[in-house]
């Protein structure tokens, strides 16, 4: 449920209790208010009529016609002598003489006396049902209560589209946010504080790593780059080395562990460099290229290194299938996974490579244990499979080059021993 | 044969010049970007190797200034700058080669030597070592008239080898020539072994002396006066 719509249901949850209670307290007011004006009205007729009593009315009968006249005034003859100057209120139904409907009235009565005889003065009005009362102020409160709602989705609604865009609008620039382009987001302004202070942290925390991550990005470009000279001058002098008249043997078993790990460092700052690259450039140009022919044109080129493995290779792929990418990346993602599918083999393992319309997967036999899949595209992280002369850089690359071409690069482990590694290419 | 070497890194200036030396080729060098460009317009040279930092400018520059004045002078681009963009930019810029660095010795010799071939004998190459001739545009072999049938991959060793005679080619130089940067993938030159070997065998069969020796287990050479 969102944020708005949250506070709004719980606002609306409390105006409904305030509602009902509220009925409950109009009524009890209003109720006192009237029946208090009622009583005071009551008492004042009251006194009116016994000032008649006493200045105007000379015989019973006199007090007969005024109730003829008025039936709220009436004159009770009392048989029981009671003292005079009481009074009593009480609530009554009675019948109305003219609707004929029972109306409820209220009353106050006295005892008095007129001319030596007690009689009981009620003087009554007809008041507003209780039930009525009630019913009317249910009724306004409902209509209250609906102008409420019908007003707080109106205004959640117009808050959302104008003074909560900012907000909508940072949440989406972040989530669009990937840490490898190459600016930070540019974060609408608002005049909003809360927004404004939200645009403004969002803003540097972003621009801070944006430059750290550049910072890495270039160091490790920088290193790499810095790497080759040197690396050219030992490749370099060991090819003169080598030249050597007069070398010995023991001094050739000296050079060739030299050449090797020249070699290894060679690969490793290449494949660095690349890396760096790739996660640099966002755009390499693409061109259509026939996967399958790739594919093949690979696997021939690895006859050798199948064969020296003792592999059998088992292929299952379409004629064709034509992929919008950039060449030399694709060649080197095949080349990468083939490669690893072999050096990860076991002797006389088999190697199954199958391209379909929508994915490109390689199959190798291994150890009888899935491999960690966070593990296998981290960067540079010692393994215990990976080979000596491996650097651990093969299947990272394969990773981002799959990233960059708009591939998915992923691990299965469905069958034991049988390791695969596919790529989702639609 | 003269050659120009542009290279700021004095160690690696001297380790070209010292092999290339050896190939018999007249080596000059420049080590800054004024030397080179003076040099360059001044002289003509069978090649030039050209690397892409130098200090006091950028070597991209000086081929665009190159080839204003000398058009279709022959260029190989040595340079740590591996960003594809580099490449492509000095190769539409004229260059006719370009070699990543860190290179190997024999590579870049025999990369000189395709270009110089291709540049001064137009379609009649004919290459003799020897009893060996080999007919390079064609890509055809002999010994003594009788024709040796190379695969690709042999033909091209070869031609590394016969560009550096007389000199150790390392298993690494060979594997790198034959199959790029898929050879760094394996650190088993078993490949190597066996593309050597057929290669040997199709020479003796064909009547020619060893040509090619093992030194080592370092690597190869390819030398007519010891056969």
């Amino acid at each position: 449920m969102k944020l708005l719509a949250r506070t709004t249901l719980i606002f609306l949850l409390y105006a409904s209790v305030v509602a009902v209670a509220g009925t409950f307290v109009y009524y009890s007011v209003i109720h006192r208010l009237y029946y208090v004006y009622v009583d005071r009205t009551l008492t004042r007729r009251k006194m009116r009529v016994k000032r008649s009593t006493r200045l105007e009315l000379r015989t019973p009968a006199d007090l007969a016609f005024w109730h003829r006249i008025d039936h709220n005034v009436e004159f009770v003859p009392l048989t029981v002598a009671l003292p005079a100057g009481h009074d009593e209120f009480r609530d009554r139904m009675m019948l109305n003489t003219i609707t004929g409907q029972p109306q409820q009235y209220r009353q106050i009565a006295e005892v008095i006396w007129f001319q030596g005889m007690p009689y009981r003065l009620e003087v009554r009005t007809s008041v507003l049902d209780d039930q009525d009362l009630l019913v009317g102020i249910i009724v306004a409160e409902a209509i209250l209560l609906a102008v409420l709602l019908g007003g707080m989705l109106v205004i959640q609604h117009v808050l959302t589209r104008r003074y909560w865009r900012p907000f909508y609008r940072t949440l989406g620039a972040l989530q669009q946010y990937q840490l490898d382009q190459h600016h930070a987001p540019v974060l609408e302004p608002t005049t909003i504080p809360e927004f404004k202070a939200l645009n403004a942290a969002i803003g540097r925390v972003l621009g801070r790593h944006q430059r750290l991550y550049q910072r890495q990005r270039e160091f490790a470009e920088n290193a790499a780059h810095e790497l080759q000279t040197p690396l050219a001058i030992l490749r370099t002098k060991l090819d003169l080395l080598v030249q050597a008249p007069g070398l010995t043997e023991e001094q050739a078993s000296h050079i060739e562990p030299l050449l090797a790990v020249t070699q290894r460092l060679t690969h490793l700052s290449r494949s660095l460099l690349l890396l760096t690259h790739l996660d640099q450039q966002l755009y390499f140009a693409t061109e259509t290229v026939d996967l399958a022919a790739v594919v093949r044109t690979h696997l021939g080129q690895l006859a050798e290194q199948l064969d020296s493995g003792q592999l059998t290779l088992e292929t299952d792929l379409v004629p064709s299938l034509r992929v919008s990418a950039n060449r030399s990346l694709l060649d080197i993602l095949v080349s990468n996974l083939l490669s690893n599918a072999i050096r990860h083999n076991l002797p006389g393992g088999r190697l199954r490579v199958v391209l379909t319309a929508q994915q490109f997967s390689v199959e190798n036999t291994g150890h009888p244990q899935a491999l960690p899949a966070d593990q296998l595209f981290a960067r540079l992280r010692p393994r215990p499979d990976r080979q000596p002369g491996s650097v651990g850089l093969g299947l990272p690359i394969a990773r981002q080059i799959c990233e960059t071409s708009g591939f998915l690069l992923s691990y299965h482990y469905e069958e034991p021993g049988r390791h695969q590694l596919r790529v989702r290419i639609s | 044969m003269k050659l120009l070497l542009v290279e700021d890194e004095p160690d690696l200036l001297a380790s070209l010049v010292s092999y290339l030396r050896a190939q018999h080729y007249v080596c000059e060098v420049a080590t800054t970007f004024a030397q080179a460009q003076e040099k360059m317009l001044l002289h003509s040279y069978e090649c030039i190797v050209l690397d892409l930092t130098l200090p006091g400018g950028d070597g991209l520059d000086l081929l665009r200034e190159l080839q204003k004045h000398h058009p279709g002078a022959a260029v190989i681009i040595t340079s740590a700058r591996a960003a594809v963009g580099d490449r492509i930019a000095g190769l539409e810029l004229g260059a006719d080669d370009y070699l990543p660095k860190p290179f190997y010795l024999p590579e870049l010799s025999a990369r000189i030597a395709a270009l110089v071939r291709r540049r001064h004998y137009q379609g009649t190459n004919l290459l003799c070592v020897g009893e060996l001739r080999v007919d390079v545009p064609a890509r055809r072999a002999a010994v003594a008239e009788r024709p040796l049938t190379l695969t690709r991959t042999e033909f091209d060793l070869l031609l590394l080898l016969l560009a550096n005679q007389g000199r150790v080619v390392t298993k690494g130089a060979i594997a790198e020539h034959l199959s790029g940067d898929a050879a760094e993938q394996f650190d088993t030159f078993e490949n190597v072994y066996a593309h050597v070997k057929n290669l040997k065998r199709k020479l003796t069969e064909a009547g020619a002396p060893s040509y090619i020796r093992m030194v080592y287990g370092l690597g190869y050479r390819f030398d007519v006066s010891e056969a």
